[in-house]
């Protein structure tokens, strides 16, 4: 027993060493990730604001002047730019110019004076899909209120909205603790698949293979690089948010660098076994690549999990980004109890012990 | 170059032969022309979706009511709403905080008193505000369902109810809104610029690794002619994998294709000359397959997916970043990528951007030939 542990020790060791060796590949383990993370944790915001919309106005009236003002309040507004017509504003949405427009017919004011409903038109670019029913949602509000401030009508039930946990809906509280998850993902699987294709390609395979060492201890001394990448560069963009950035951290922090072991193990583990098939450093780097994307599409991250068919979602509970980012937006936002942590971190390990039979399985195959 | 090279088409039918053949050998690289494509088309067509759907909600009713029932079974009805009810406001809370709700509506007691004497009742929503996005559509869509729940009580008990202002959208070029109609263009675009920046990256880090560099250098071809014909292979394979995502997205998905091949296949063709150059750039710059890879995928692949507003909004991103986007390749792919397929063909449109896409592309190519000139010396 301690001489696997020696002989797996001394593989780590020779792992960590050629990782680290080119100077070149430190700085992308360590910058690159840092610039991703500040990068597009601060650009993929699902938000809408400052948009440009076009103006058709054949009214000038009270009513069109109010809700005028309300809309130029708005968080939304960016631009408002006036065109003659329906068909100029038309020509501006297909250029792209403007997001969409307000149309607002001659008799709308008289219209409400009189006791009539109004409508306003509002034209949208169908293929900015997100932005567009944003938009429209938060207009559709604005002309509700100004109606009612202008003739209070027996109204329905009022609704009152709390958003638990961001109060503000602030993006960046929901893209940088995700982001960590990604970025970490990334970085774990680039490292964990060349472990083995790189021997391949230098020729030091069968060298590897002739070494006096089980295949199952060579396995987990080539898994501790990638390990410890992933666990060293979570860790620390945790803390990095959690003290830079506006984001509160509600939950442990051990609890979450645990959780983040669990899931460097888990993808370094997936990595493993896909350089246990790759030929050379190419085929490990597109391998990965076919796994990194599902990986990242179906974990939540750019899209709500519910909104996947229902034979899909079993996978998304198989994938590790999944599991993380629930425990990274709960530990960030939540304060989850460690039990619901335990809940996700046990799938991570399943995951990793599959992964790391799958490696075996296929080492053994290849080399026979 | 001293000169003109009486063999320099022949020089470069070799290169070509020899790229061709490496390729040949290698099957992984058709996994990524053929496979990626496939897998992206999918995922963008049928898992990844900005509709929202079926957002798991819980609901409790507090006032147990013929008028809160009603709300209830119009809730439930609703597409949007995958309505779970709960006995109290602490359970919801614990299912919000481990997820396994996105939000939950509490109807209050004197719900339907309230209504009866024409006072306004108060229904809440608490959503999870971790997820941002979802919580907004969320209210939205339950505002809607409100109003025009309260509009068609108001009509069958015969009141009044004529809402002064109402605001009417119409989205033109999708009008069903799917959101697919906006992602599995923005995917084409992906597959290309992957295909584009991360392959390329690694042919000439792999020459240079290999040491088959200095072979190649010293074949009497001059070094343009070189570049562009270890590219032009993987420029046909980029505009094979265009043609297999446009020919799932249309046949498979039933997008509209309301465009001209004619421009498809330029736009294409510019965007494929940017990534291309960018990934060679990289390739030659950095002479380790790793970091090439690594780089490629921080300055080609990342800002693709991220950063070319067919995800995210340009508009919506902070003022600095903006102005990073107008160097990313993938943002003057994406419009016209979209409006060939949704709207036809937009010449005032796409020129501009392809001239932007071959200019692109020119620069990383003389940057290239001057990168690789240095080494020979």
């Amino acid at each position: 027993m301690m001489a696997a542990l020696v002989r797996i020790l001394a593989m780590a060791v020779k792992e960590l060493a050629v990782v680290l060796r080119d100077r070149r590949v430190l700085t992308t383990l360590v910058a690159s990730p840092v610039i991703q993370l500040v990068l597009f944790g601060l650009a993929t915001t699902l938000e809408v604001k400052n948009v440009s919309l076009g103006l058709v106005n054949r009214d000038n009236g009270v009513v069109s002047e109010r809700f005028l003002a309300a809309v130029a309040a708005s968080r939304d507004a960016g631009r408002l730019t006036v065109y003659p017509n329906e068909a100029t504003l038309g020509t501006a949405i297909e250029q792209r110019e403007v997001l969409g427009g307000l149309i607002l017919p001659p008799d709308l004011s008289t219209r409400v004076v009189r006791g009539d409903e109004g409508q306003i038109g509002l034209l949208l670019d169908g293929r900015r899909v997100n932005a567009s029913q944003i938009v429209a949602s938060h207009l559709s509000e604005i002309a509700g209120a100004t109606g009612v401030a202008l003739r209070p009508v027996t109204a329905g039930p009022d609704l009152v909205v709390r958003n638990q946990f961001n109060p503000n809906l602030d993006y960046s509280w929901f893209t940088l603790p995700g982001m960590i998850a990604v970025i970490t993902t990334v970085l774990v699987l680039s490292v964990s698949v060349q472990a083995i294709a790189r021997e391949r390609e230098s020729g030091t395979y069968d060298q590897l293979m002739a070494l006096p060492m089980r295949y199952w201890e060579i396995l987990l001394g080539k898994l501790v690089p990638a390990f410890l990448v992933g666990l060293c560069n979570g860790a620390f963009y945790v803390a990095m948010v959690a003290l830079v950035s506006d984001v509160p951290f509600l939950g442990s922090y051990p609890l979450i660098v645990l959780a983040i072991a669990a899931f460097s193990l888990a993808v370094s583990a997936i990595g493993l076994a896909i350089s246990s098939v790759a030929g050379n450093q190419q085929q490990a780097f597109l391998g990965g690549f076919l796994v990194i994307v599902p990986m990242i599409l179906l974990s939540g991250y750019a899209s709500p999990i519910d909104g996947m068919p229902d034979w899909l979602q079993p996978v998304a509970a198989i994938d590790p980004l999944s599991h993380m980012l629930v425990i990274a937006h709960g530990t960030f936002l939540k304060s989850i109890p460690s039990r619901i942590v335990a809940d996700h971190v046990w799938p991570m390990l399943t995951v990793t012990i599959v992964a790391l039979v799958i490696a075996h399985a296929l080492l053994r195959r290849r080399s026979s | 170059m001293t000169g003109r090279d009486p063999l320099l088409w022949r020089r470069a039918a070799a290169i070509r032969a020899k790229e061709w053949a490496q390729i040949w050998l290698d099957p992984s690289t058709f996994g990524l022309v053929v496979l990626m494509p496939l897998i992206l088309m999918f995922l963008f067509g049928s898992a990844v979706t900005l509709d929202v759907t079926a957002t798991r909600t819980g609901v409790i009713d507090q006032d147990r009511t013929s008028a809160s029932r009603d709300l209830v079974a119009t809730l439930s009805g609703n597409g949007y709403f995958r309505i779970a009810e709960r006995d109290s406001v602490a359970e919801a809370e614990t299912a919000l905080r481990s997820g396994r709700l996105r939000g939950f509506i509490v109807i209050p007691d004197g719900f339907e008193s309230d209504l009866v004497r024409g006072q306004v009742p108060s229904v809440q929503l608490v959503t999870d505000g971790s997820q941002v996005n979802t919580a907004t559509l969320l209210s939205a869509h339950l505002r809607g369902v409100l109003r025009v729940w309260s509009e068609g009580r108001a009509a069958r008990l015969g009141q009044q109810s004529n809402p002064p202002l109402t605001l009417i959208p119409r989205y033109v070029y999708n009008p069903e809104l799917e959101s697919r109609y906006m992602l599995v263009p923005g995917a084409i675009g992906i597959v290309m610029a992957m295909i584009g920046s991360l392959l390329t990256a690694l042919i000439m880090a792999r020459e240079y690794e290999r040491g088959t560099m200095e072979g190649l250098l010293s074949t009497p071809i001059s070094i343009p002619a070189l570049v562009l014909s270890k590219l032009l292979p993987y420029y046909v394979l980029g505009l094979a994998s265009t043609a297999i995502c446009v020919a799932v997205a249309v046949l498979g998905y039933g997008l509209p294709f309301r465009g001209s091949y004619l421009a498809l296949f330029l736009v294409a063709s510019a965007f494929l000359a940017a990534v291309l150059g960018q990934g060679l750039l990289i390739s030659a710059g950095t002479k380790n397959q790793f970091v090439s890879t690594q780089f490629a995928l921080l300055s080609g692949f990342l800002p693709s997916l991220l950063l070319s507003g067919f995800l995210f909004e340009i508009d919506s991103m902070p003022p600095a970043i903006q102005w990073l986007t107008y160097i990313v390749p993938a943002r003057y792919l994406i419009p016209p990528l979209q409006s060939v397929f949704l709207v036809g063909d937009i010449w005032s449109m796409f020129i501009p951007n392809i001239l932007v896409l071959l200019g692109f592309g020119g620069f990383f190519f003389l940057r290239v030939t001057r990168a690789i000139k240095r080494q020979i010396a």
